[in-house]
């Protein structure tokens, strides 16, 4: 490998720990022959070490700004053919879920497609109440009160009818049959380590209201949407396809694509592929 | 709002933290937290030391994880714990030794190298989001040039490679110039 290496990559290798010990052996004769070498090496070094530094940081920062919350955990299984509903809340929901391999939509409830009616076991729909508040607040939701604010956002009666509500308790108990069923393992204190192969997704979502053009952020479990969205409900869509999950949003007509890992502001940028569009709007229609 | 769906098994998690998934660390660091923190905080830590030890623990899992240098043949809960409780021990021992010595005596090797660390560091600062994760990822995570590709967007692995080198004559050049004025041998 060193043979055709040029001395910045050798450096680099030798420092990742990356020579085999033919090309240790030679390189440090040449470190030990050479002192320009060896200040280029320690120069390296020191870069190096500042990058990992950099990194164990940002790690650390990023758990720590991880709350530990109390007790207070969804479990869901595996739900039959799809997917779950779940809650809602004061700011905008979303959700997710995992089908094995067809795309599955979650939190999906909008006043302004055409058909906006739920008709599949698969697919069962949150309303979502664009209050754009900046804090993050925790509302659960009753069967009854949910269904209020849907009516109140529905213009058909067939809407009302047709869409399947259920309180965030129900995926909760799904999760603990599932738990038991598929428990392998414990852990030393006793939680439950290991269930069949699940999917999981958490994401928090806040909504910031801003007149400014739509932006967002994507990281972690973290979805921050800027913007007017008050004309109406948004929806979040989830696309499992290939075994991949992308998120995509729903508002006021258009489809944005969200790229995890945004963790600077970035533009929400319109969907403008045919092919995708009439998919998601396949699976909102649906 | 949050909701937080807690089921992933060990094989699942591994495969996403191998992926460079973060959020898979985020579900470990939940998960056991309070395992973790109680263990430390039964062994006279109060805590903020133990939440910082886990925090630790969990980092370096993360990285023989990521970097496909760990072998698992335990439960990730139970490696974890291992890890936490040795790093509790150094720490204990660390704060013992301390109230013998005198605390400030802390070698100049040990501050170059700190001084050194902080020069790079805010160069690496200055160079911007993407240099720092490029740079990061490969250093650290030691991600190859695809995944690299991948989780930053970029066209391809070349492209990934060609702003890898920049970046770091870049560096090397930013962080050249600083310790050029900076004596580290006086």
């Amino acid at each position: 490998m060193a043979e055709n290496l040029n001395p910045f990559d050798t450096i680099e290798a030798y420092l990742r720990g990356k020579l085999d010990s033919n090309e240790l052996d030679k390189f440090e004769q040449q470190l030990n022959a050479d002192p320009n070498l060896k200040n280029e090496v320690e120069f390296q070094q020191s870069i190096q070490d500042g990058l990992l530094e950099v990194r164990r940081l940002e790690l650390k920062q990023r758990l720590n700004s991880i709350k530990i919350e109390p007790a207070f955990e969804w479990t869901i299984g595996k739900i039959a053919a799809g997917v779950a509903m779940v809650g809602l809340i004061g700011l905008g929901a979303s959700y997710l879920l995992k089908s094995e391999d067809k795309p599955v939509i979650v939190a999906v409830h909008h006043q302004q497609v055409a058909n906006p009616v739920v008709e599949t076991e698969k697919i069962k729909t949150i309303a979502v109440e664009p209050i754009l508040e900046k804090e993050t607040t925790i509302v659960k939701v009753t069967p009854k009160k949910a269904k209020k604010v849907l009516m109140a956002k529905s213009t058909t009666e067939e809407l009302a009818h047709s869409v399947d509500f259920q309180a965030p308790v129900i995926p909760m108990e799904h999760g603990f049959h599932h738990v038991e069923k598929y428990d392998e393992g414990k852990t030393p204190n006793g939680k439950i380590e290991q269930v069949g192969a699940i999917n999981i997704s958490s994401l928090t979502v806040d909504v910031e209201k801003s007149m400014d053009k739509f932006h967002y952020k994507y990281f972690s479990d973290k979805l921050i949407l800027v913007g007017d969205f008050s004309k109406g409900p948004y929806e979040l869509i989830e696309l499992n396809k290939n075994q991949e999950k992308n998120l995509y949003l729903y508002y006021d007509g258009s489809f944005y694509e969200l790229h995890y890992g945004t963790e600077s502001m970035d533009h929400l940028v319109k969907i403008t592929q045919r092919k995708l569009q009439n998919e998601l709007l396949f699976k909102i229609k649906k | 709002m949050a909701f937080k769906i807690s089921l992933m098994n060990d094989e699942e998690i591994l495969q996403r933290i191998r992926k460079g998934d973060e959020r898979a660390v985020d579900f470990l660091y939940k998960k056991h937290y309070r395992m973790m923190v109680n263990m430390i905080s039964k062994n006279s830590g109060t805590e903020e030391e133990a939440k910082d030890v886990y925090q630790e623990a969990l980092i370096v899992f993360w990285k023989k994880a990521v970097t496909g240098e760990l072998v698992l043949t335990s439960k990730i809960s139970t490696y974890l714990y291992s890890i936490c409780q040795n790093l509790w021990r150094k720490e204990l021992d660390r704060k013992q030794r301390l109230s013998y010595e005198e605390k400030d005596a802390v070698t100049h090797l040990d501050h170059d190298r700190q001084e050194k660390i902080a020069i790079v560091h805010r160069c690496i600062g200055e160079l911007g989001e993407t240099c720092r994760k490029v740079l990061t990822y490969f250093y650290f995570d030691e991600m190859s040039m695809e995944d690299i590709a991948t989780k930053l967007g970029f066209a391809n692995a070349d492209t990934a490679k060609t702003k890898k080198y920049k970046c770091k004559v870049e560096l090397d050049k930013k962080v050249k110039s600083l310790f050029s004025s900076v004596d580290f041998f006086d």
